[in-house]
């Protein structure tokens, strides 16, 4: 989106430049001429309305499979140490294996979920079920940057960044797009949140639930808050000088302002992070008081507290990984005691909020699991066939798109791509995914890249 | 918001014509055949791109059986009857530029009109003269046409604009003031020499000037003599290198560590950055450091900088997966990584995006799908690889004297397997029956486990058992005798004696290598398939970019120039056409150079965009100016210097930076350059001034990156092998510039990310400028800052005058080579005592000069957070 020399011009360079990662809305608003809020993360008109205000996107990452989860295929139960052939990443594929868990139908749809997730299950009218996502790489990180970013390649736009990029942000004091990361560490790292070649601004913020949430959020220890603010009180003084030799210089006074916001700042994502102010029963609600949970379901109530609080984007990556190379039972059974009450938490209190209305849920991993054993009862990577689900905001509960075959190794029905994937979430979000474009290196980008159809079928 | 480029709509974009061979040449159409005139509106605007020799897109215009078949989008240009809802329409009347159709220029009113009613009338084509009806795809064809672009153009000589008013002190300023002359502007007032120098210092050399070379500058009787003379030090200074060579990194999308999953840690890799650093010190001409980047060890094999300039093409993005893992995911990133190579070539040699031609021929620029492929086979036959430094003598001679080493070390460590199996065989099994009756068994047990060893029962027993009756080298050498056990003890020395004598393993660098002297087969692979194997090709380069010299008879030169016998000379032949300044891509790649050094001086190049000098990038702002540095450059041997020189010299350059707001009506993006903008101080120049002005930078250059503490919050990355480890101390060794820092693809450095530092995931032409909250927080409460305003804290104490006064006015010397003014002493003189003040009221027993070191720490950072601290004017 290059300029053209108009009047315009500099004001647009300098919101451009005056991008922030939180808080430059309000400073953007402090200096532009127009009274109409404005800056990169200034809210910004839908191509249609929206039936979404914010994502929250449960990532399950190490990829869990989905016919042990939600998907139960009679076929593998059938022909159990059977031999197939299917080449699977690491090698040495084992015969079908069935799924260690037993299934029963749930709710007035009747979909079925697993023993393990009995309080995911409550809510499988509210869901849609895509069993036949797929994806290019069989290869975690590949696969976590597809998912990301449409591209299983490193050094483009993740989803939340251009989710950022074509609304803006309701918060001017929080940035549009957080994550709450895996306890220990993301495969992969913080290209899974980066903002590519689009602005900075749009970047992921990682906020650390306990310890200094965000980077540099805490004092050095010898500065005390009076020492900073003193501090503070001498730069507006000497840079107010500086400034007045330096009239049409928008930068100048957009940097001397971004000093005050990140003061402020301070209090305010401590008071965020803040759970102590939450009663006992949502504590309880969110699973915090079960060991097992607690990690989860703090990152899940913080997150509905950061959507409840304007922020566009929550992304909430599960501890440890789903990745059931060997002991698949134990593995999924614990991930699901991980995220069962918290899932279950999140679902029932935006639905009492009135807030998964307008609030897009997404849970899923980077690819599934392989219907061959690896190991001892082990799964191995499959990017051809795999599940995730989706409600909240727009979705149409209680039905299901795609299958994969009886085995559940390929989708073989309604065929799903990363890219409808994305396009569906901006279609909620009120975006036309082929309208959110970026010039670079000579050409216009997109999250959905040249493909992406909406999957209207599980859509209201 | 735009549309995407590759959005299906886009394919119709090319509304293309020809007058064709079986159409003909279409005479302008009479008013009296509306049909005729519409379809003529086609035929002019729209058939050069989408017609028999190029179908862009897919679509067909010259035949309307082409025109109403569907394109690659899937959706046909006409629907007959239908206008409003025809692409065509909709694309001709678009009021977005990028996606209006044609692409040059808007049609009229009138001839939309036309348009319109032909299409709702059914879209008439006559039945004879209609063109083939097929729209199969055909490869692009570069056309003369294309060739005309401006950047492919070969060199065109330019006279220097006549009669200018204004200062002109190098060639550049006529250029510059003939075109604000047009525009009825002036240039700024020259900027004092105290900015002059600042400005000048820092973009010379990433760092401040000390406050003794700023009063030198400033008292000097001829300025015009001074400044000449401060120019030529900046440039020769080893500092220039360090500072440029960090600008060529980003081109080169350089990092020490290989991303993805594992980002694995390439010690080796600092070579390529030494290179770069010492050729722009020695300024070697740049065609001749373009050519070893490309190809140093099929040039210069003998010399090591040489061969480790290839790690230009090594210095992407990439892991290595075990063999075990499925082939197809090996091949996949095999090929992802070429692509790399592929696009970090077109997009910093040639600021073209090549990479687009991938998966289908560029959409915008004359690149076909053929010519990526012919330029990925010439990296086809090698990959990134380890390789020993040093001439081929002595890396024969490593190579010869490490290999017989090891035979060596192999034998003995055979020979001694050997003997101690041997005697394991003697001797194990009495041992092992002696374990039987120490096990919990019973005596059956025991008889069956020494009666009858193989049958199976006693194999399961012994199995369950077997760490209980396992025997330990110990226990052989034990029961063994003497003579045994000092034949043992003989290979046993033999074998430690070799390893203490193991030869060096010699210097190596990570960089490019090919596997053999034999040109790997290669395919031109259909929307990017790497298992589309049917259409060979061999190494060639971008058609539109060669005049009338084959790709091989460069490859025959390359291979005429070398005396190696393990290369294929093809990546040899792709950097002697890349710098043909005659007949290859000599002229763009110096336009792009030009471009790029004009850029990092003024903030903006001028062509705005340095990655893409195609149909879709920013035309030059002064074209002529371009054109005329590119011819003077190539002329005297592509001397990077001389370029810098004119630049520095030009009065353009010194000019003040003051806004003006009625020039800036006129032209606010300063595209004319009537002054110099303030720049903001990028992420290392930052990070290398806090060092310096803190006094404790240490400018120890070149050799193995250096992992700077950062905190554990920042890694956020799992399974990375090697991370930053936790307990670096803030010592010398890390305070070092940062371009010698070890940058790590996954875990970005804090301060560094915050200042927008590229990502060093793909070339990086132009850094964003932001100002976000981040930064401030990293201003204020990053221990890296706050410990250099410590150090800037001890070092004011040192010096003499230990009045507040003294120190604040050698605070302002140091951080901005100026004595602060009346107000800004008694601000700083206020604060410290108030600080003192309170901080000793919250901590009554700490010591008075702790107390006096932090109220002036705290002053000192404040002087980091200021805007004329971080802004050059």
């Amino acid at each position: 989106m290059r300029a053209t020399d108009t009047s315009f011009l500099d004001r647009r360079r300098f919101l451009h430049r005056a991008g922030a990662g939180f808080g430059m809305v309000a400073l953007a608003d402090l200096l532009a001429r127009d009274s109409a809020r404005a800056g990169p993360l200034a809210p910004k008109a839908t191509h249609f309305p929206a039936k979404a205000k914010a994502v929250i996107w449960l990532f399950m990452e190490g990829a869990p499979s989905g016919v042990d989860l939600f998907d139960p295929k009679p076929a593998l139960d059938k022909n159990d140490g059977k031999r197939v052939k299917i080449d699977v990443f690491n090698g040495n594929p084992g015969p079908l294996m069935k799924s260690p868990f037993k299934f029963r139908r749930y709710g007035e749809s009747g979909m079925w979920v697993c023993e393990k997730y009995p309080g995911v299950a409550k809510h499988v009218d509210q869901m849609a079920f895509v069993k036949s996502l797929s994806t290019e790489s069989n290869d975690h990180v590949p696969a976590l940057y597809q998912i990301n970013t449409g591209i299983p390649r490193p050094g483009f736009p993740s989803a939340g960044a251009w989710v950022t990029y074509g609304l803006g942000s309701v918060n001017e004091n929080l940035p549009g797009f957080v994550v709450l990361g895996n306890r220990s560490g993301v495969k992969g790292g913080p290209i899974n949140w980066s903002s590519g070649f689009l602005p900075s601004t749009h970047q992921g913020t990682l906020f650390r639930p306990e310890g200094n949430p965000v980077l540099n959020l805490r004092r050095p220890p010898d500065v005390a808050t009076a020492d900073q603010r003193a501090q503070l009180d001498l730069m507006a003084t000497l840079n107010g000088a500086h400034l007045r030799d330096r009239p049409g210089e928008p930068d100048l006074s957009a940097r001397i302002e971004s000093f005050e916001l990140a003061y402020r700042m301070q209090g305010e994502a401590a008071d965020l992070l803040d759970l102590s102010k939450e009663t006992a029963a949502a504590r309880k609600m969110y699973g915090l008081d079960d060991a097992k949970a607690r990690s989860f379901g703090t990152k899940c109530l913080t997150a509905r507290r950061l959507v409840e609080r304007g922020v566009r984007f929550v992304q909430v990556y599960s501890d440890g990984e789903w990745d059931a190379h060997s002991d698949l039972a134990g593995n999924h059974a614990g991930h699901c005691a991980a995220t069962d009450a918290p899932i279950d938490g999140l679902l029932t209190d935006l639905k009492a909020r009135g807030l998964l209305d307008s609030t897009l849920v997404i849970w899923g991993g980077e690819f599934g699991r392989m219907p061959v054993s690896q190991g001892n009862g082990g799964r191995d990577h499959n990017p051809h066939g795999f599940l995730t689900w989706m409600a909240g905001a727009g979705i149409k509960g209680g039905t299901s798109y795609g299958e994969t075959d009886e085995f559940g190794h390929k989708a073989v029905t309604d065929r799903t791509s990363v890219h409808d994937l994305h396009a569906t979430m901006l279609h909620l979000l009120g975006i036309e995914h082929k309208k959110l474009t970026h010039f670079h290196n000579g050409r216009q980008y997109r999250l959905t890249d040249v493909a992406g159809d909406v999957l209207s079928k599980i859509l209201t | 918001m735009t549309p995407h480029l590759r959005s299906p709509y886009f394919l119709l974009f090319a509304l293309a014509a020809i007058g064709g061979a079986v159409l003909g040449p279409v005479p302008a159409a009479s008013a009296a055949d509306p049909d005729a005139e519409a379809r003529s509106i086609l035929t002019v605007n729209c058939q050069k791109c989408h017609g028999p020799v190029k179908q862009k897109g897919g679509i067909r215009l010259d035949s309307r059986d082409g025109a109403v078949a569907k394109g690659d989008s899937g959706s046909p240009a006409i629907t007959p009857g239908k206008a409003a809802s025809s692409e065509l329409l909709r694309r001709v009347t678009a009021k977005d530029v990028n996606e209006r159709m044609p692409p040059d220029g808007a049609l009229t009113v009138a001839e939309i009109d036309a348009l319109r009613k032909w299409i709702d009338a059914g879209a008439a084509w006559p039945k004879d003269g209609t063109a083939p009806a097929t729209t199969a795809k055909t490869e692009l064809v570069v056309t003369d046409e294309d060739r005309r672009h401006w950047a492919f153009k070969p060199l065109a000589k330019v006279e220097l604009p006549a009669a200018t008013s204004g200062r002109v002190r190098t060639s550049i300023d006529p250029f510059v003031l003939a075109g604000l002359a047009a525009k009825k502007l002036s240039p700024s007032p020259p900027a004092d020499p105290r900015t002059l120098i600042r400005r000048v210092t820092f973009d010379v050399t990433g760092l401040p000037p000390t406050p003794d070379e700023v009063q030198a500058f400033v008292r000097a009787g001829d300025q015009e003599a001074a400044y000449e003379v401060l120019v030529d030090r900046l440039l020769a200074s080893p500092q220039y290198g360090e500072r440029w060579g960090r600008h060529w990194l980003d081109v080169a999308r350089y990092a020490d560590s290989g991303g993805y999953e594992s980002d694995t840690d390439r010690p080796k890799a600092y070579h390529f950055r030494d290179f770069v650093i010492k050729a722009l010190n020695e300024d070697m001409p740049f065609d001749e450091f373009v050519r070893r980047q490309l190809a140093g060890d099929e040039i210069a094999p003998d010399d090591p900088r040489a061969v480790a300039a290839t790690g230009f093409l090594a210095a992407g993005p990439g892991e290595t997966l075990p063999d075990t893992l499925l082939e197809e995911e090996r091949q996949r990133l095999r090929y992802n990584e070429l692509d790399d190579m592929v696009s970090t070539t077109g997009a910093a040699l040639l600021g073209l995006t090549v990479g687009c031609a991938r998966c289908h021929d560029h959409k915008f620029d004359p690149i076909p799908t053929r010519d990526y492929y012919r330029l990925l086979a010439g990296l086809h036959s090698g990959n990134r690889a380890e390789v020993l430094l040093g001439t081929r003598v002595e890396v024969e001679r490593t190579t010869r004297v490490r290999a017989a080493w090891e035979k060596k070390r192999k034998d003995a460590e055979g020979d001694l397997k050997t003997w101690r199996e041997g005697q394991r065989a003697v001797l194990g099994p009495k041992l092992r029956a002696a374990k039987f009756d120490t096990l919990p068994i019973s005596d059956a047990d025991k008889k069956l486990l020494r009666d009858n060893p193989d049958s199976p029962e006693a194999k399961a027993l012994a199995k369950k058992h077997e760490r209980a009756i396992a025997v330990t080298d110990d226990e052989v050498r034990a029961a063994a005798d003497d003579a045994a056990r000092r034949h043992e003890q003989e290979l046993a020395g033999r074998l430690a004696d070799l390893k203490k004598d193991e030869p060096p393993a010699g210097p190596s660098a990570l960089a490019f290598k090919d596997f053999g002297p034999k040109p790997a087969a290669s395919w031109l692979f259909r929307r990017g398939d790497f298992h589309d194997r049917t259409i060979p090709v061999e190494l060639g380069f971008l058609t539109v970019l060669t005049r009338g010299k084959a790709a091989v008879d460069y490859w025959n030169e390359a291979k005429a120039g070398g005396d190696r016998g393990d290369t294929t000379y093809q990546r040899r032949a792709i950097a002697i056409w890349v710098t043909d300044a005659d007949r290859g891509a000599g002229p763009l790649l110096a336009r792009v150079i030009v471009n790029r050094v004009w850029q990092h001086h003024f903030g903006e190049g001028l062509v705005r965009t340095p990655n893409d000098f195609g149909a879709r990038g920013d035309r030059p702002t002064h074209p002529e100016l371009l054109e005329w540095l590119a011819n003077d450059f190539v002329a005297h041997g592509w001397k990077l210097k001389r370029l810098h020189r004119l630049i520095l010299l030009s009065a353009t350059y010194r000019q003040g930076s003051t806004f003006d707001p009625e020039k800036s009506k006129a032209d606010p993006d300063n595209r004319l350059l009537w002054r110099v903008r303030p720049r903001r101080l990028e992420a290392e120049v930052l990070r290398d001034a806090l060092l310096a002005v803190g006094g404790t930078l240490n400018s120890e250059m070149y050799g193995p990156a250096f992992k700077a503490p950062i905190p554990a919050d920042a890694m956020v990355a799992r399974n990375v092998k090697s991370p930053y480890p936790l307990d670096i101390p803030d010592t010398a060794a890390v305070r070092r510039r940062s371009v010698y820092m070890f940058h790590k693809r996954v875990i970005p450095h804090p301060l560094l990310q915050a200042f927008d530092a590229p990502d060093a995931q793909q070339c990086a032409g132009q850094r964003a400028t932001t100002t976000v909250v981040p930064q401030a927080l990293t201003l204020l409460n990053d221990p890296f800052v706050r410990a250099r305003a410590s150090d800037f804290a001890g070092r004011l104490e040192k010096e003499p005058g230990a009045a507040a006064a003294d120190r604040i006015d050698r605070a302002y010397g140091l951080a901005f080579g100026r004595p602060p003014t009346g107000a800004e002493r008694s601000a700083g003189v206020e604060f410290l005592k108030a600080q003192e003040r309170d901080r000793s009221a919250r901590q009554p027993k700490a010591a008075p000069a702790e107390v006096r070191r932090l109220a002036l720490t705290d002053y000192c950072q404040v002087l980091f957070g200021l805007n004329e601290f971080l802004y050059v004017d």
